[in-house]
């Protein structure tokens, strides 16, 4: 299904949890064995070097005791030049070797898939990792984190905090909220995968609630679920989604939190979506294991359900489109029709008519339309999603605007306004 | 039965449309304005020719975006077209990852902060803080210009993505002032991290006495 490709968060007001890159290691791969090159750091001592990033991994392995994580560190791998290839060793170089990393980027870890896919989560696919390489940025004043703990630190970044940073990318880790989150929890605003840092900062070093159950979720005990083979998670309301569980570990309490104020305790639950809007599912399991004993465990799914209804102006809009005369025989198509949810719209398309015949079909949101001649046109819009379409026309009639009298003309305009404001919704018939 | 009332089909709304969507891992610094402009070789305005990828001679895959240039703020002022590279993407059936960056769209508006690399590729100054989509403000009617970064597995199709809430809309007219306000003041003299003051330097001459500055 089309709509299943537009993942769905980017209007999601919620404070976001923990995220994957969709890429995992196989547990036969551990202990994951690492390499640093001899592209080193002039500013930091070069025992430290390696020190810290031996450090870094092990904020992972031992903060995060459930995932049975394990790296080791193999030596110093020499003569390599422009940068690392992609042969399957994971290493650490700073001095950024190929120069490659932009203004504003401290590091970058560059991994390569198999293709092979290990697993599904909430409907994304997660393919094994063959090599990783994490690179320092060359022009950034590094810190240690002996110097930010004794106030040592002026302007510079935390090696440390960076470096977990980075090891947390390598594991498959995602960032807990990007840049225009609005990231109103301090477990995800100061977790290690937080999108960014600032200057003599050393707390992302450590890892939070936040970044343990991401990794957990990827290594340790846990249930995934999704929705029944056969049920539909995007679609118009009311909507059913039946849900399935996948548990690599024996449980023994189970809640699910459907995001619309409603709860169930059952194992595979249907449950009815009545409203419009995007739904984050979550599951807390509880358990018992081995290694971490009574565990609990939560699967959030951000904006896992999507209800829409027929697309719809914005609010402040009467009709789903207008336009206005801009040179010549161009006019601007001003689209209104609400995009506020992403994903309740995927699909586009203008006609535009000369009496019955169809003379020019575009796909873009607002297209700037080139009429051949003055007269009279129809344009009909016509956009569509998991809620359904909608249609809405307008006759315009063209006439020729000539350069620096950018105004509607008599009919065009103001007329065009009123014309959309009373522009009818369609569906379609067939 | 009006037959103008057309289904829509799949294919013609998205096909070919999505690019792909490389994530890249990384840790960023945030960027004002004043700093994209000063780090920034060429900043423009254009639209998304054509996107493909290439890899490079140490292996690394690159996500090449041609971009056809309606307007330069910043840069060689009677440039086209430009090619704005983003390291990541897939090539030959493998996938290099990339979180964090920069993802384009053919047929999507921008205005990106372009610097030039030593190694020969352009980029996008801080990844995906450098470069905004402009989409029309059924409001104001002017393009509203925003950034939009994605998580991994997240398709992006230009043409759908909401705009910013109303209070947090910035306008391309207003984009474009405030990049010609920190053109006129000029670089401030303090290092940003990622790249050398001597690089900075190089990229915002102090204009001769009795010229008209950068642009």
């Amino acid at each position: 299904m089309m709509t299943a490709l537009l993942l769905l968060s980017l209007a999601s007001p919620e404070a976001h949890a923990w995220n994957h890159l969709g890429r995992v290691w196989d547990r036969d791969q551990f202990p994951l064995e690492w390499w640093s090159s001899d592209y080193t750091e002039d500013s930091l001592d070069a025992d430290y070097q390696i020190e810290v990033i031996e450090t870094s991994w092990n904020n992972w392995i031992e903060d995060a005791p459930c995932a049975r994580l394990d790296a080791e560190y193999q030596g110093v791998r020499e003569g390599w030049h422009q940068g690392f290839s992609t042969d399957g060793i994971i290493s650490f170089s700073y001095d950024d070797p190929a120069s490659e990393l932009e203004t504003g980027v401290l590091a970058a870890t560059l991994c390569v898939s198999t293709g092979e896919t290990a697993f599904t989560l909430g409907g994304q696919i997660y393919m094994y990792i063959y090599d990783c390489d994490i690179v320092y940025n060359d022009d950034i004043g590094w810190a240690t984190t002996e110097d930010i703990n004794n106030g040592q630190c002026s302007g510079d970044y935390s090696t440390e905090a960076v470096t977990s940073h980075e090891i947390g990318h390598l594991w498959g880790m995602a960032h807990s909220c990007e840049q225009n989150d609005a990231c109103p929890d301090p477990d995800e605003r100061y977790a290690n995968m937080y999108w960014s840092t600032g200057p003599c900062d050393n707390y992302q070093a450590s890892l939070k609630e936040d970044d343990i159950e991401g990794i957990n979720a990827l290594y340790g005990p846990f249930c995934s679920f999704e929705a029944s083979e056969g049920e539909e998670r995007f679609g118009g309301a009311p909507l059913e989604v039946c849900f399935d569980l996948d548990c690599n570990e024996a449980i023994s309490d189970i809640e699910w939190d459907f995001g619309d104020g409603t709860t169930s305790n059952e194992a595979s639950p249907c449950h009815v979506f009545e409203d419009k809007g995007q739904f984050n599912v979550s599951l807390t399991i509880t358990g018992e294991g081995e290694e971490c004993g009574t565990w609990e465990y939560t699967q959030r799914e951000q904006a896992y359900v999507l209800v829409c209804g027929e697309p719809e102006p914005s609010p402040d809009f009467g009709g789903l489109f207008t336009y206005e005369p801009v040179e010549g025989l161009v006019y601007q198509m001003v689209n209104q029709t609400d995009t506020s949810v992403y994903g309740c719209i995927d699909q586009i398309q203008w006609e535009v008519y000369d009496g019955d015949e169809l003379i020019q079909t575009v796909n873009a949101w607002s297209p700037k339309i080139e009429f051949p001649s003055e007269g009279t046109y129809t344009v009909l819009l016509n956009v569509g999603g998991p809620g359904g379409v909608s249609a809405a026309e307008l006759s315009i009639e063209v006439t020729e605007v000539t350069e620096g009298c950018a105004t509607a003309p008599a009919g065009a305009g103001l007329a065009g306004i009123l014309l959309a404001l009373g522009a009818a919704f369609r569906r379609r018939e067939d | 039965m009006n037959p103008r009332a057309l289904a829509l089909s799949a294919s013609l709304a998205l096909g070919g449309m999505l690019a792909s969507a490389p994530a890249q891992a990384t840790t960023m610094v945030e960027l004002s304005l004043d700093q994209k402009v000063a780090a920034a070789d060429h900043i423009v305005r254009g639209t998304v020719q054509e996107i493909w990828t290439e890899r490079a001679p140490n292996q690394h895959v690159w996500t090449r975006v041609q971009l056809e240039v309606s307007e330069v703020y910043k840069g060689e002022p009677g440039l086209e077209a430009v090619v704005v590279d983003q390291l990541g993407g897939d090539w030959a059936g493998r996938t290099m990852l990339v979180h964090g960056a920069a993802v384009f769209d053919v047929g999507e508006e921008v205005v990106v902060f372009l610097e030039d690399l030593e190694s020969g590729y352009t980029s996008v100054v801080g990844m995906h803080q450098g470069k905004y989509t402009l989409k029309m403000d059924p409001i104001s009617r002017e393009p509203v210009a925003f950034t939009t970064p994605l998580r991994p597995g997240q398709d992006f199709d230009h043409r759908f993505i909401p705009l910013p809430a109303e209070d947090r809309r910035v306008t391309l007219t207003e984009l474009g002032g405030e990049i010609e306000a920190a053109l006129q003041r000029g670089w401030d003299g303090v290092s940003i991290p990622g790249v050398s003051d001597e690089e900075l330097r190089s990229r915002n001459p102090v204009p001769a006495a009795g010229s008209k500055g950068v642009k």
